[in-house]
């Protein structure tokens, strides 16, 4: 059973407006997989589709074998949480604990289990502390783990990130990034990362490339990322390590295409030591 | 960066802040009939008494408090000079000269004035000061029997930071580009504000449309029943809460009884 | 226009429980033609200090009349503008030093983008002389000529446009009173990959044609390296260093416990230091490869 399935999926935004296009893909349960797309390419649409915010024109969409469908929207939008890319219009309330507790309260059962949800969202995104904080005063980052967090107590299976990070500064974006591992690796949950930051996608086990609404590329960000001409016809960031290797490989050292500076570094120096 | 006054809650943990909001609700309403309803300067004195109790047991500095006031100072003052210079006393006027005339009525009355108001306006907000809006929330509807509307309050009220930093961006913006909002007749000001009003009608529903899908993928459904996790129960510290009020509404009626009116 | 600021400082909220001192004692310099970059994180102080630039933050009344002995006093000149006055005139200081916003989009406000792009030429036009329609409408074309946007645009809604052409229209509303020094904040804030190479462009060619200095403010360290002429790094409201970019990056070490992201090419020196390889490299990848193969090259 996929966590997340899209079954020829198509969406289109009016007469003539963009559309996603016969999208068709899954997602495995504890994967984590990144969306790469340049803006407009129906990457964020495809985040709305997957609970329902969107209905699709056509085709099916299943999470953990529940069809999306009018009577099962609310049990899909519980199991595909939804982070959003603006961290300053996501939350309802202006303290902490009351906002966290806003998607808890609409699904939970009694005060206590309410209760112990908010602890269990706070603790994963290291916010305990900030617990009667006022929102309006924390940072980018901090904002945006609030609004992790108050997904986060819906208890999700599957968290998607539409450009969470686009909005923060590099401090922030760490503090995402992180908070994004340790969901994974902790709480087992499956992971969608839409962005444009290669960085961020070379953290995935699989990225998906989408190009004006249709699957273009699929492989793991290595192999997604060595196809260089393809990503720049698709206006997509090259990872800046990517054209160093290129530069290297081409004047006579042989480098591998990886994405981690550190892999590179001990490449480049095995080369200057050990010589031809 | 700004800071806003304005509803603005300040978090410290205190007797005052822990209170029910109803309870705080039905002091505030107890607070305002006793204010009114105070004759003399005993019974205003009494108010002004309870009102510092509250404030050193709330935790909030006292030029926080002393902020709120500022803005009716205006009021306040142009009040307190008409009070001063015409009001038709009995009797011999301590001073006057052409048409204007002080008596001893007049002083009293726009003392009595003046502490009236600054009293309104200090217990309401300390209100807002010492109960978060969702609190404040919870406690009308649970009061009113209402429940959209807590929800809608409560969105409004933390919207009121993030507006107010947005229209300072934009004026910021619009300055930049040679825009002067401080100079000129009334038709002049008013129109220097569009291009201020435009982008934050634009901005404002941007807002409204990102905050409705986030809610949606929080699983909102309009109309359901949602369990509330802040319950409402009235403990022992709500009971001194009570009776405070209740000792206050009735020492002013008694001191208006047996120590006269001024009036 | 040389700007030249010693001992700012500047507290937001000044004795509120909330204050919050935005600005420590700083002192910078920078000089007429620079293409200048302004690093720091969020809340580091680099937005206050540009906004002091022109005027929209000012100098605390109470420090311009009354300096405390033991505070050295404050300096802030924008060219012939000497901001500790009281007489300067703002508006023409604000005509000479142009101020784009992060996000600009969000000030667009006219039912024309030709209008909206004629707005600071209006509000700055001399009383006495009017500039008439033609002028306005020829000031208009070149500044939407020069960020790049088709004439076709002018009588359109700026609405109607999409995210990257609402950025040039405002950035046109703001360089269409030609300004000396032109102030971005993150200016490619949002954007795609695509759109930010082609701000940075755009940026480039306004140096050299429109205006004499550019200040950008950014937290990419990339974006600065590869643009700038001159830099400076804001941390906790003070500047904590004023060097060329290239000298800036010699420094990773002490830019990364700062928290600062630095640039792959410094990160890749870090490394190879740290395996025994020194490699005194500049900050453009283009040189630290050129550099590489060299080295290779000795060995074979």
């Amino acid at each position: 059973m996929h966590a997340l399935e899209f079954r020829q999926v198509s969406y289109s935004y009016g007469e003539g407006e963009f559309r996603i296009d016969n999208l068709s893909f899954t997602v495995e349960e504890g994967e984590f997989v990144a969306v790469l797309g340049h803006n407009g390419s129906g990457k964020s649409t495809l985040a709305r589709l997957a609970n329902g915010i969107l209905t699709r024109d056509g085709g099916e969409i299943s999470v953990f074998g529940t069809p999306l469908d009018e009577k099962h929207l609310y049990d899909v939008r519980r199991e595909v949480g939804v982070v959003f890319q603006n961290p300053d219009n996501q939350t309802v309330a202006s303290i902490v604990e009351d906002d966290v507790a806003f998607g808890a309260e609409n699904v939970g059962t009694s005060r206590e289990e309410i209760g112990r949800r908010i602890d269990f969202a706070l603790h994963a995104v290291g916010m305990e502390e900030y617990r009667h904080a006022t929102i309006a005063r924390l940072s980018g980052g901090q904002k945006q783990r609030i609004a992790i967090a108050g997904v986060l107590a819906l208890l999700p299976r599957i968290m998607i990130f539409d450009e969470s990070t686009a909005m923060l500064d590099p401090r922030g974006r760490r503090e995402i990034m992180e908070v994004i591992a340790r969901l994974r690796e902790e709480k087992k949950i499956t992971v969608l990362v839409i962005t444009h930051f290669p960085e961020e996608a070379a953290l995935a086990d699989r990225a998906l490339v989408l190009n004006r609404g249709e699957l273009v590329m699929q492989g793991t960000p290595a192999e997604i990322f060595s196809r260089r001409e393809d990503l720049l016809t698709y206006n997509l960031d090259l990872p800046r390590i990517g054209s160093i290797e290129q530069a290297l490989n081409e004047g006579g050292m042989s480098v591998s295409s990886t994405l981690d500076y550190r892999i590179l570094a001990d490449e480049i120096a095995k080369e200057l030591t050990c010589g031809s | 960066m700004k800071d806003v006054a304005f509803g603005q809650y300040y978090p410290v943990d205190s007797f005052v802040h822990k209170l029910d909001p109803r309870l705080k609700l039905l002091f505030l309403a107890a607070y305002i009939t006793s204010v009114f309803l105070a004759r003399n300067f005993w019974g205003i004195g009494l108010c002004a008494l309870v009102m510092i109790a509250v404030i050193l047991s709330s935790r909030v500095p006292i030029h926080k408090v002393l902020r709120a006031v500022r803005g009716v100072v205006i009021l306040i003052a142009v009040t307190s000079v008409i009070y001063i210079f015409f009001y038709d006393g009995e009797g011999e006027p301590l001073w006057s000269w052409g048409v204007f005339a002080v008596y001893r009525e007049g002083i009293y009355f726009a003392l009595f004035l003046v502490l009236r108001l600054f009293l309104l306006v200090t217990c309401s907000s300390m209100l807002t000061y010492t109960t978060t809006p969702v609190a404040l929330t919870d406690g009308i509807e649970s009061i009113f029997r209402v429940h959209v509307v807590a929800l809608v309050m409560s969105i409004a009220l933390r919207m009121i930071p993030e507006l107010t930093g947005e229209v300072e961006r934009i004026k910021n913006a619009q300055k930049a580009r040679g825009a002067d909002f401080e100079s000129g007749g009334l038709i002049r000001r008013v129109r220097a504000l569009v291009p201020i009003l435009i982008p934050l009608l634009i901005s404002s529903f941007r807002i409204a449309g990102d905050l409705a899908e986030a809610m949606d993928a929080r699983c909102y459904m309009a109309g359901k029943k949602r369990i509330k996790y802040k319950k409402l129960a009235f403990g022992p510290r709500d009971l001194v809460g009570f009776l405070v009020g209740a000792a206050l509404v009735t020492g002013v009626v008694l001191l208006n009884v047996y120590m006269g009116s001024v009036f | 226009m040389r700007i030249v600021a010693e001992h700012l400082n500047y507290t937001y909220n000044a004795g509120s429980p909330f204050a919050v001192q935005a600005l420590k004692d700083v002192t910078l310099t920078i000089e007429e033609g620079e293409f200048f970059g302004i690093l720091g994180h969020t809340g580091s102080g680099k937005s206050t200090f540009v906004q002091h630039l022109n005027g929209l933050i000012r100098l605390p009344r109470s420090l311009r009349r009354h300096p405390k002995r033991e505070d050295p006093m404050p300096v802030l000149t924008v060219g012939e503008y000497d901001l500790t006055s009281k007489k300067t005139d703002y508006t023409a200081l604000r005509q000479k030093v142009g101020m784009v916003f992060q996000y600009p989009e969000y000030q667009l406000f006219a039912e024309t983008v030709a209008a909206d792009v004629a707005f600071g030429l209006k509000n700055f036009a001399d009383r006495k002389h009017r500039p008439t329609e033609g002028e306005i409408s020829s000031a208009v074309h070149a500044a939407l000529e020069a960020v790049g946007l088709d004439a076709s645009v002018a009588e359109k809604s700026p609405f109607e446009l999409s995210g990257g052409q609402k950025r040039r229209a405002a950035i046109a509303g703001v360089i269409v009173t030609r300004p000396e020094v032109l102030i971005l904040d993150e200016p490619a804030a949002g954007l795609d990959p695509r759109g930010k190479r082609e701000i940075m462009e755009l940026l480039h060619r306004l140096h050299g044609d429109f205006c004499k200095t550019v200040i950008i403010v950014s937290h990419d360290m990339d974006e600065i390296a590869e643009n700038c002429t001159m830099s400076a790094v804001f941390a906790e409201g003070r500047v904590t260093h004023v060097l060329p970019p290239r000298e800036l990056f010699r420094r990773g070490e002490e830019l990364e416990k700062m928290g600062l992201d630095i640039p792959l090419v410094a990160k890749l020196c870090l490394e190879l230091r740290k395996r025994g390889i020194e490699v005194d490299c500049d900050f453009t990848a283009a040189d630290f490869v050129r550099r590489i193969l060299a080295r290779k090259g000795e060995k074979a």
